[in-house]
């Protein structure tokens, strides 16, 4: 934040527009309302196929900002989702505390292939769904993105900064 | 008064003993038991019916939390039936050898067959660490012992529905009771698919959208209580149906948001089962295993050699060396948390004795801290056998 000549911070754009047009809450809300996950979500998504191998896996994230990649299988339906969290649990599975040992984390940190190592349970949306019950999902449940799925296939993404993207453009409307 | 004094105590207690036990680097379910023995002998309490309602509800957590949270359907599907053959050798020797030691006591059926269920299980989590240190987690055998653990799991669950069942009749069962019990499993089982497959999934569409506070973790623990209410009214005991509805749900992604879990994780590991174990150690006597030393002994010896030489035998016949073939019958030696739900059961049917109650919690104690260090061992006696003709040629 920069400071003006008498040293006091200077005004943000947002506070500026907050005061040329007060932040409507009711009107947000409406609007979000009428618009739809289809309009919102990332279409081009960098995806893991079940059979791909932790070193692929490992050298997709070092090659891409995400921190977590959808798993589908041969006919683009998603199947689960592998992230830097779990990967970076596995790796260091041995280093672990004992309560981590379960025979669940154990026959994860030996396998190889994405089927395996993803979380099986990814929180799913239709794209018919709005921008409200997207939001609503994340800010209550502390979810970073959902997965739009289209006829059992993956549609997109919807992650929080794409929400919040959609709104600064309607709130420049 | 007393019951809210008794519960903070017991709680205390336990947290404290499990730590002592982790620092020594056993599980902490070792500690917590220790803490009911504790608390036995120091406070003597005459009235511990809110311990003991607490302690079910403990029994249901634990097999619920390990279907919600260690079970994954397709696990079971991907799992190599290579691994059934000895699987299926090692339950049946321990089965055979729990209820050869009960007819040879002279119990009646039903507790000898309380008993076999009893050797039954296999809790692989205990030796996890020692595969990990000694780098056999990946090897032949330790593969082995994680797929043959998936159906161990089911397998025990499936023999404690039959033996609950059967309990109630209490004499040996016709045909006709045993035909009635799997009519009843089938149709509980049957119920419990179509509320998976049908219902919970809409049911979390709807209760994710409500504005009361932490309905998804509300809903989660009712679906717990509601599958072990359900498979009680099928003549089945609670902790099955409590284990069926978490495996229901391990699957079904509105459930397992990973704030819910680490809720339902909170409440079973941090209230419910430090109480259950506790409870295991509070009811625990120990003068009868004085006097039942010899049976204590047997009782020790059988569930652990029972699984030993059933593994061995198993991988044997699949092809695995001597080697190879101990460190699996070894892997498969502890017990732990189903052992123990499957005797406490038995003693609150008043089926199986104290005696056979108290020498059942020393086998697992013993079996938890006897069972890596055997394998440790049987896994330096194989490399030592490798390294040796090494060291002649050169």
């Amino acid at each position: 934040m920069s400071e003006n000549e008498e040293g006091t911070p200077e005004r943000t754009d947002v506070r500026k527009e907050e005061e040329d047009s007060p932040r409507d809450r009711t009107r947000l809300s409406d609007i979000c309302a009428d618009v739809k996950i289809s309009e919102v979500m990332s279409e081009e998504t960098t995806v893991v196929r079940e059979s791909e191998s932790i070193e692929d896996i490992i050298e997709l994230m070092t090659r891409t900002p995400y921190h977590s990649f959808p798993v589908l299988n041969e006919n683009d339906e998603l199947l689960g989702v592998i992230g830097q969290d779990n990967i970076l649990e596995l790796l260091f599975f041995e280093r672990s505390h004992r309560h981590h040992h379960t025979h669940l984390m154990a026959i994860k940190a030996l396998s190889e292939d994405a089927s395996t190592l993803m979380v099986h349970h990814p929180v799913t949306i239709s794209p018919d769904s709005t921008l409200c019950d997207a939001a609503d999902l994340m800010i209550k449940h502390h979810i970073d993105r959902l997965y739009v799925i289209r006829e059992k296939k993956l549609a997109g993404v919807v992650s929080r900064a794409d929400i919040i993207k959609k709104i600064h453009g309607l709130r420049r409307q | 008064m007393e019951a809210l004094l008794q519960i903070l105590a017991i709680l205390f207690l336990a947290k404290i003993f499990s730590e002592l036990s982790e620092r020594v680097g056993l599980p902490g379910m070792i500690g917590e038991i220790g803490a009911g023995m504790f608390f036995a002998f120091a406070m003597k309490p005459d009235d511990i019916e809110v311990v003991t309602f607490f302690a079910e509800l403990g029994a249901i957590f634990l097999l619920f939390t390990a279907g919600y949270r260690e079970v994954h359907v397709n696990d079971l599907k991907a799992a190599s039936t290579k691994a059934l053959i000895p699987t299926l050798t090692q339950i049946l020797f321990a089965f055979g050898f729990g209820f050869m030691l009960g007819n040879m006591f002279g119990f009646g059926f039903t507790e000898s067959l309380f008993l076999a269920v009893a050797f039954s299980p296999t809790s692989i989590s205990v030796v996890v660490k020692t595969l990990i240190d000694t780098d056999y987690l990946s090897s032949k055998p330790g593969s082995m012992m994680l797929t043959s653990a998936i159906f161990d799991d089911v397998i025990g669950i499936f023999l404690l529905s039959v033996v609950v069942s059967v309990a109630t009749l209490n004499q040996f069962p016709s045909a006709e009771h045993i035909l009635g019990i799997l009519v009843n499993i089938i149709i509980f089982v049957i119920i419990m698919i179509l509320l998976g497959w049908k219902v919970f999934p809409r049911l979390f569409e709807q209760v994710q959208k409500m504005h009361t506070r932490e309905s998804i973790f509300s809903f989660v623990i009712i679906i717990a209580l509601l599958s072990a209410y359900l498979s009680e009214f099928f003549g089945l005991h609670a902790v099955i149906g409590a284990f069926f509805g978490g495996v229901l749900l391990s699957d079904l992604p509105l459930a397992k948001i990973e704030t819910v879990q680490k809720k339902v994780s909170g409440i079973a590991y941090g209230f419910f089962t430090p109480l259950f174990f506790a409870f295991i150690g509070l009811t625990v006597e120990t003068e009868v295993l004085y006097t039942a030393g010899i049976f204590t002994t047997l009782v020790i010896v059988l569930a652990l050699s029972g699984k030993l030489i059933g593994g061995f035998i198993g991988t044997k016949l699949v092809g695995f060396g001597s080697k190879d073939s101990l460190i699996f019958g070894i892997g498969m030696m502890p017990r732990a948390g189903v052992e123990l739900v499957v005797i406490a059961i038995g003693k609150e049917l008043g089926i199986i004795s104290n005696e056979v109650f108290s020498a059942i919690v020393l086998m697992v104690v013993v079996s938890i801290i006897v069972s890596p260090i055997l394998l440790e061992m049987s896994i330096r006696y194989k490399e030592k056998g490798l390294t040796e003709p090494e060291q002649k040629v050169a």
